[in-house]
């Protein structure tokens, strides 16, 4: 295979004792091996912005009626876009805040789901337009388990990826971290450190 | 009774023609009557901050210990959480965007949720428990979505909001249901503005 594609995502406000980032770092570098490419997201150093009434109606508007206005108004969601076509593995390290994801990655959310750019609506409904993706989540938490009925975030994300396109979805399991014993963190660190492209992870 | 106090939160990206916010205008002016006082966060006009690390490492000092930089770190958030703690209800403007909450209104509930002030973690003699430290309120949720049906499982919101709402001690919370909104006619539409009011009525 050739040297992948890795658009890295994070989303964790704490940089330094980040659960999140320290298993994205491994992971990452894993993946990438000695030829990837991998583009660095920041959404807590450079937190995106909200869609607000000039974006929506901006991103209502049909592109070739676009004003140069409503096209810069859309620049940022555009580029935001175009790092997930261009990845083949994308890495989004989440903290989860308040049993959900943190409202900085929700705002990137809304600003990659775009009709016409990463969906489209068919006679069958609406289909994905980002295929051919793996996303690898990294969840840490504080407590909540994964998948356990306080985690609104991990069956969210699976859900709103594939809207978009994406159903490899692979979880690096993080979540509890303060109350894990060493050796299985250290098992988690493990999986992260020794990933490949082919590597499948069962969500638990 | 005394009058009523309500704070009015809008989330939707959309300033006019905005479902939740006449909806919750309805709502809010219904719930107050003649003598009730409404505060308005519009919080996509005057978005709030996202959680940064000078908030994590001020939330998480003891108040005591506090700098009067990581005091000054959380002022917003302590900002929300008086405007929250002095009402009797709130009312959430909450239109669906790809499929769970607008960030705007995941922001506030991060700014919102904070333990020692709006929530605790109680370790007595039994098994630790976390008590909800925002009593005696009674949230309304007006949520129209583009067609995706409130309590289907493809709705990531309505669940949510229950319990981290509850999980602060606000376990009345009630929905306006506008799911699909922008395909109902005018009957329907006026139909539900009248359900507002007797639902603030009912209060």
């Amino acid at each position: 295979m050739s040297a992948p594609n890795i658009l890295r995502i994070n989303s964790s406000a704490r940089t330094d004792g980040s659960v999140s980032r320290e298993l994205s770092d491994l992971l990452t570098r894993a993946l990438a091996g000695d030829s990837g490419q991998v583009v660095v997201r920041d959404l807590a150093a450079q937190p995106v912005p909200q869609v607000n009434v000039d974006w929506v109606g901006a991103n209502f508007t049909d592109p070739a009626e676009r004003s140069d206005g409503q096209r810069e108004t859309l620049k940022g969601s555009d580029e935001l876009i175009a790092e997930l076509h261009a990845a083949d593995h994308i890495v989004i390290g989440v903290a989860m805040y308040n049993f959900s994801i943190p409202s900085s990655l929700k705002a990137w959310i809304d600003n990659v789901a775009r009709a016409r750019e990463t969906f489209k609506y068919t006679e069958d409904g609406p289909e994905g337009l980002l295929t051919g993706k793996t996303v690898w989540l990294v969840m840490a938490s504080g407590g909540a388990r994964l998948d356990s009925e306080a985690d609104f975030a991990t069956p969210y994300l699976r859900f709103i990826l594939g809207f978009l396109g994406i159903t490899d979805v692979r979880v690096i399991n993080g979540m509890g971290w303060p109350f894990l014993e060493d050796a299985d963190k250290d098992a988690v660190r493990d999986l992260a450190r020794t990933a490949t492209t082919d590597t499948l992870l069962a969500a638990e | 009774m005394t009058a009523p106090r309500i704070l009015t939160l809008y989330s939707s990206g959309r300033t006019t023609q905005s479902a939740s916010r006449e909806l919750a205008d309805r709502l809010s002016h219904a719930l107050a009557g003649e003598a009730g006082a409404i505060v308005t966060r519009d919080l996509v006009a005057q978005p709030l901050p996202f959680v940064d690390e000078s908030f994590v490492d001020a939330a998480f000092t003891p108040p005591a210990s506090r700098t009067q930089t990581q005091v000054d770190a959380l002022r917003i958030s302590t900002e929300v959480m008086d405007e929250l703690m002095g009402v009797d209800h709130v009312v959430i403007a909450s239109p669906m965007y790809n499929y769970s909450i607008p960030a705007a209104l995941k922001a506030w509930i991060d700014m919102a949720a904070r333990a020692n002030e709006t929530f605790r973690y109680v370790f007595d003699d039994g098994d630790p428990y976390v008590e909800g430290l925002v009593k005696n309120k009674t949230v309304w949720i007006v949520m129209p979505t583009g067609g995706t049906a409130l309590g289907s499982e493809i709705d990531f919101a309505t669940d949510y909001l229950k319990y981290v709402l509850g999980f602060m001690g606000m376990k009345d919370v009630r929905f306006i249901d506008a799911a699909g909104w922008r395909e109902f006619d005018e009957a329907r539409k006026n139909q539900l503005r009248d359900d507002v009011f007797a639902l603030a009525a009912s209060a």
